[in-house]
Parts: C-alpha cells; sequence; structure tokens
C-alpha cells in the first residue's frame, strides 16, 4: 500500500512537473511582430482629344481649323456657287464642328475662345462676318443658320460668344461637339461689302482657341 | 521451490527498483524542466519568432488612395479605369492607422513609413502626420512637407496592455499647385506610362517586460511566474526529501 502511495506521489509529481515545465515555457517568451500596411496608386491620365487630331501631349498644342471648309448660301443649306471656290462673299455662310473629347480620368471644362484678324483691307472697315455657337449631338445633326440676330461681330479682332462656348466633359469619354457658325449677311443693315468687294484682297482669318481645364 | 519469505523479499525487491526507476525517471524530468526554463530565459533575452498580440488594420486593406474622389459639391470628378487607385491634383485623403496591443504586456514599437515611386517623376503631394496626442510628427498645423520628407519619419513608441493608438496621416495634391504646366505634363505622361508611388507603413513591435510599464509586479505577470518558480523548486525539494526517505527506509528494513 504504501509504495502504492509512492507510486501516486510519483505520478502526480511528474504531471506538476510536466505542466510547470509548460508555464514556464510559454511566460518568458519575448515576441516580436512586424506589421506592413501599404497602399499605391498611380497618376490619373489626363487626356483630352480635339476633333480628330492626336491626344494632347503638353499643356498648349495647335490644332487645325478648317472653318471655312464648305461655304452654304444663305438661301438654304446648299453649297454656294454665286460665289469662287474657297471665297466669301455676302450671302454665304458656314460652319465646322469642333468635336473635344475628355478621355481622362478626371472631369473636365472646356472654354471656346474666337479670334479674327482682318489683314490686307481697306483701313476703318470692320469684319462683316458673324458668329456663333451652339452644341450639338452629333456631328450628323443638320445644320440650320442661326438668325442674324442671334450672332455676333467681332470687336477689337476678340469674338465674345457667351453661349455655348463652355461645358463640361465627364471623365473617360465625355464628348462635346461644339459648332461654331459663321455668316456673311446678304442684306446688312450697314455694311461696307462693296469696299471689300473692291479691295478684292481682304483676308480674314479665325483662330480658336480651346482651353480644357479639370474640373476640381 | 524457493519459500514464501524468499518469494516476497524478491518481490520487495521487484517493487523497490520500479519506485527507484520513477524517482529517477522525475529527477529526469525535472532536470529537463529546468533546461527548458533555461532555454526560455535564453530567448527571453534575445528574440524569438512568436508574434506579439498586436491588432491594427494594417495588415490586410490600406486605404491611403482611392479609385474615385469626390469634390466638394460631393460630384465625383476623378475616377481610376479598371478599378486602380489613382491621385490627381485636387485630390487629399486622411487615413486613421489604428495600433492596438491585445497582448498580456506591453509593447515598444518603431513606425517607420516606406515611399516607392514607381518612375523618376517627382509626384507634388504633400502630407503630414499627427500622433495619437495630436501633435505632428511630419508637417506642422500651417505646413505640409514633400512625401519623400515622409522616410524621415522614425516614431518609436509604448502601448501598454490592452491600450490603442491612432495616428492620422494625410495627404493632398493641390489643385492649385501652383505649377499647372508640370501637372498636366504628369497627367499626360501617365497615359503611356505608370507614374504612381506606394506609401507603406510597417510597425516592428517587440514585448516590453519593464515591471512599471505593466502595471507593477503582480499586473505584470513576474508574481505568477515567480510563483511558478517557487512550485518547481518545491517539487524539487519534496523529490529529494521522497528520496532521502526511500533510501532511510530500505536501509532501516535491511534490504
Amino acid at each position: 500500500m504504501k509504495k502504492n502511495k509512492m507510486m501516486r506521489i510519483a505520478s502526480v509529481l511528474l504531471v506538476a512537473v510536466l505542466l510547470s515545465t509548460c508555464a514556464i515555457s510559454g511566460t518568458f517568451a519575448k515576441y516580436t511582430t512586424t506589421v506592413t500596411g501599404e497602399d499605391s496608386a498611380r497618376i490619373a491620365k489626363w487626356e483630352i482629344k480635339v476633333d480628330t487630331f492626336a491626344t494632347a501631349t503638353s499643356d498648349e498644342q495647335t490644332f487645325e481649323f478648317d472653318v471655312f471648309n464648305t461655304i452654304y448660301d444663305t438661301t438654304g443649306s446648299t453649297a454656294e456657287t454665286d460665289v469662287a471656290t474657297n471665297l466669301i462673299a455676302p450671302g454665304t455662310w458656314g460652319y465646322f464642328d469642333l468635336v473635344i473629347t475628355n478621355l481622362s480620368e478626371v472631369t473636365a471644362e472646356y472654354t471656346l475662345t474666337l479670334n479674327e484678324t482682318i489683314t490686307n483691307g481697306p483701313t476703318g472697315i470692320a469684319s462683316p462676318i458673324l458668329y456663333s455657337v451652339n452644341t450639338v449631338d452629333a456631328t450628323t445633326d443638320a445644320a440650320v443658320l442661326p438668325a442674324a440676330t442671334a450672332m455676333t461681330k467681332a470687336a477689337s479682332n476678340a469674338i465674345t460668344i457667351t453661349t455655348g462656348s463652355t461645358g463640361t466633359l465627364a471623365m473617360t469619354n465625355g464628348t462635346a461637339i461644339v459648332r461654331i457658325y459663321w455668316q456673311w449677311e446678304f442684306d446688312a443693315a450697314t455694311n461696307n461689302d462693296t469696299a471689300l468687294g473692291l479691295d478684292g484682297d481682304t483676308q480674314i482669318t479665325v483662330s480658336a482657341n480651346v482651353v480644357v481645364n479639370q474640373v476640381d | 521451490m524457493p519459500n514464501t519469505s524468499e518469494t516476497t523479499t524478491q518481490q520487495k525487491k521487484r517493487s523497490s527498483g520500479v519506485v527507484i526507476a520513477l524517482l529517477a525517471l522525475l529527477v529526469l524530468l525535472t532536470l529537463l524542466s529546468g533546461i527548458l526554463l533555461s532555454f526560455k530565459l535564453i530567448d527571453y533575452i534575445t528574440v524569438d519568432e512568436r508574434e506579439v498580440a498586436l491588432q491594427s488594420n494594417l495588415d490586410a486593406e490600406f486605404d491611403l488612395f482611392s479609385v474615385e474622389y469626390k469634390n466638394a459639391s460631393g460630384e465625383i470628378t476623378v475616377t481610376g479605369t479598371d478599378g486602380e487607385n489613382v491621385i490627381a491634383p485636387g485630390t487629399s485623403v486622411e487615413y486613421t492607422i489604428r495600433l492596438r496591443n491585445t497582448d498580456k504586456t506591453a509593447i515598444d514599437y518603431d513606425m517607420i513609413p516606406d515611399i516607392h515611386f514607381t518612375s523618376e517623376h517627382n509626384i507634388p503631394i504633400l502630407v503630414r502626420m499627427l500622433a495619437p496626442d495630436g501633435s505632428y510628427l511630419v508637417g506642422d498645423a500651417k505646413n505640409w512637407v514633400e512625401v519623400k520628407d515622409l522616410n524621415s519619419l522614425n516614431e518609436h513608441a509604448t502601448l501598454k496592455k490592452g491600450e490603442s493608438a491612432e495616428y492620422t496621416f494625410q495627404w493632398k495634391w493641390a489643385f492649385e499647385s501652383g505649377d499647372d504646366a508640370y501637372d498636366t505634363e504628369l497627367g499626360n505622361a501617365s497615359v503611356a506610362t505608370d507614374i504612381g508611388l506606394s506609401v507603406a507603413f510597417t510597425v516592428q513591435a517587440e514585448a516590453n517586460t519593464d515591471v512599471e510599464t505593466n502595471g507593477g509586479f503582480m499586473a505584470s505577470g513576474l508574481g505568477g511566474i515567480v510563483l511558478l518558480g517557487l512550485l518547481v523548486l518545491l517539487l524539487i525539494i519534496v523529490l529529494v526529501l521522497l528520496i532521502v526517505y526511500l533510501v532511510k527506509k530500505r536501509k532501516s528494513e535491511g534490504v
């Protein structure tokens, strides 16, 4: 019986030793850990296309602007046949569609300004050309000559057109089609048409400046 | 045929042998526990690879940057195609890095930032970093610093058991940074090239076994360790006493 007791005591001791060993081994550890959080991003693309020309690769880009490409008769929407090719005269009009596309990853807004310059003309005679800007849904939309009263003449070269000259371009594929109309009235109230015609060498140059900015 | 007394003597000898063997085993185990304890003490002095129970939102998602950004009117004005994080002029983020010590002991930790640019372009984002007490670790209330200057940060602090710490990381790309041409250049170049950056924060934590930091002797767990040590010592004493008792008993029985 005594030896059985010894055995029991020994067993208890054995368990106690093992438990204490485990407990001690888990208590004295000096832990370390390393956690890392990381995130990355790339710069959002800025990609603006004006008309069919290549994407702008700098903050200033020149594009071709052929506003006098097609010349119509003010009596309708047919090509002018009473004036020699590539010339304008009283009773002619035309338009040019400027397609501005925002392929960027940011929202953008555009501002269009027109500027007119007369060279080689008789002194003191202003340009007879009227301008207006409208946005259309598609370049295939029928062109309708606006009323002369809704169009603007250049003053000191700058053509101030407030309507239709600004707009927002949605990101990734926002497009605006800006239609620029011009007209030389056939029967303007005050005109110097004859003087200009007699001069015969007057050159009218129109430039368009499209500024596209990111929207904050 | 051996008589009854001889048989009894032989059985006693066998039993005594078993007891001695068991006692020897116990002694060996005691020695073993002592050796293990020594190893752990060595580990305690150095460092092992086990982890402190440090909870944070660092592990998986770390949303410093975003796929989309809204303007003051709530309109989305920046979107990364294909779900990619992007940055652009006028974007900014304030992100809270939360650390929580769920271990039984205090921890000392270092927070180390790491900035990488994916190209040689300098990205004009500005940053600031606030400590849990609201003081500025990088930049100050009026001044932001370039993102590359974040690499100079090496925050060292301690978290007591159960404590949390919140760091605030802020970045912005000013809409009017003063160099629109450069911003545009970056945006244009980004069409064909990946121009970006990554920001990482690594937290290296180590158990702090300082008694005071851990709330005193008992709260630190050292009391328990000492008690366990005493228990082991007591067991060894009992073993020794048991062996002495058995030896004396055998002598008194004349075995």
